[in-house]
């Protein structure tokens, strides 16, 4: 499998840490993992490591919109014409927008399942926790639902399985936040009900990674 | 929707964002990251994040009735 990490800004810092457990996780689980990260981040290389490595599961965590996905350096370097890069593969793109033309078009072009976001994803963040963002409870719930996709998958179940599981556990966080004292449960909350409600996937409802 | 129905839900989801905490931010993908007040300014200006903002407070107020019915 592969895990596209970007990390050039606050959000991509965000997403690249919650990638962390992730990688630990499947690792245990005996997947071979590859990391693509900071210049390696080209539709060339991408293309290499799939012709090499043959994953069933692309993860990308970075910045997108409907038509494409980018790199590191804000570059584009995945769009509609170079969607076909997915093709066998179930990929999670955890970027905005990216299921509405992107998602469809990579399955049009042999993807298994493309798993993405309706609408803008929204991260809600205390200031006080910019430097450790596994540590910040108001992004904890938006992240760790999505992370929930990923450990679904690891587990063997289908992308079906996993998108209903990820409402679940946004569903029992929704819950803890609309009844909390916490003052910043509201931004958690608004993230994460938009989120959850923009997550979708196009293609196979029972491809699985394994 | 009529220019008044606009100008109440800017006015609602600019008090709904007025009422954060100011040391909580939102990162909107590519558009950057934003305090509550930085949301408030770009809903005045009209921006695609501003009008982001309005979708994700609408949405959220829509769905309200429906979580608030879970069982605690």
């Amino acid at each position: 499998m592969i895990f596209i990490r970007t990390n050039h800004d606050i959000a991509t810092s965000y997403l690249y840490s919650y990638t962390e457990p992730l990688i630990k996780e499947a690792e245990q689980r005996g997947f071979n993992v590859i990391k693509m990260e900071r210049e390696e981040i080209t539709e060339d290389i991408l293309r290499k490591r799939i012709k090499n490595q043959k994953p069933t599961f692309i993860f990308f965590n970075g910045h997108g919109n409907s038509t494409s996905l980018y790199g590191n350096k804000g570059n584009e370097f995945i769009n509609l014409n170079s969607a076909d890069v997915f093709k066998t593969t179930v990929t999670y793109a955890r970027s905005c927008n990216c299921l509405n033309k992107l998602g469809k078009e990579a399955v049009k072009k042999g993807c298994s399942a493309f798993i993405g976001y309706k609408k803008p994803f929204w991260i809600a963040r205390s200031h006080k926790r910019e430097c450790q963002p596994l540590k910040d409870n108001v992004a904890e719930p938006i992240l760790e639902s999505s992370n929930t996709i990923v450990k679904q998958l690891l587990k063997g179940h289908s992308v079906d399985e996993a998108i209903k599981k990820s409402h679940e556990t946004a569903a029992d966080y929704i819950l803890k936040l609309i009844y909390s004292k916490e003052p910043l449960a509201s931004a958690s909350l608004q993230a994460l009900v938009s989120n959850d409600g923009a997550l979708d996937y196009e293609g196979e409802a029972y491809a699985r990674i394994c | 929707m009529d220019k008044e129905d606009v100008q109440y839900i800017k006015k609602l989801v600019k008090e709904r964002l007025s009422a954060m905490p100011p040391d909580v931010s939102f990162s909107v993908g590519n558009y950057g990251d934003f305090s509550p007040q930085d949301l408030i300014d770009e809903i005045d200006k009209n921006s695609e994040v501003g009008k982001a903002a309005i979708e994700m407070q609408i949405n959220f107020i829509k769905k309200m009735p429906k979580l608030v019915s879970y069982p605690k």
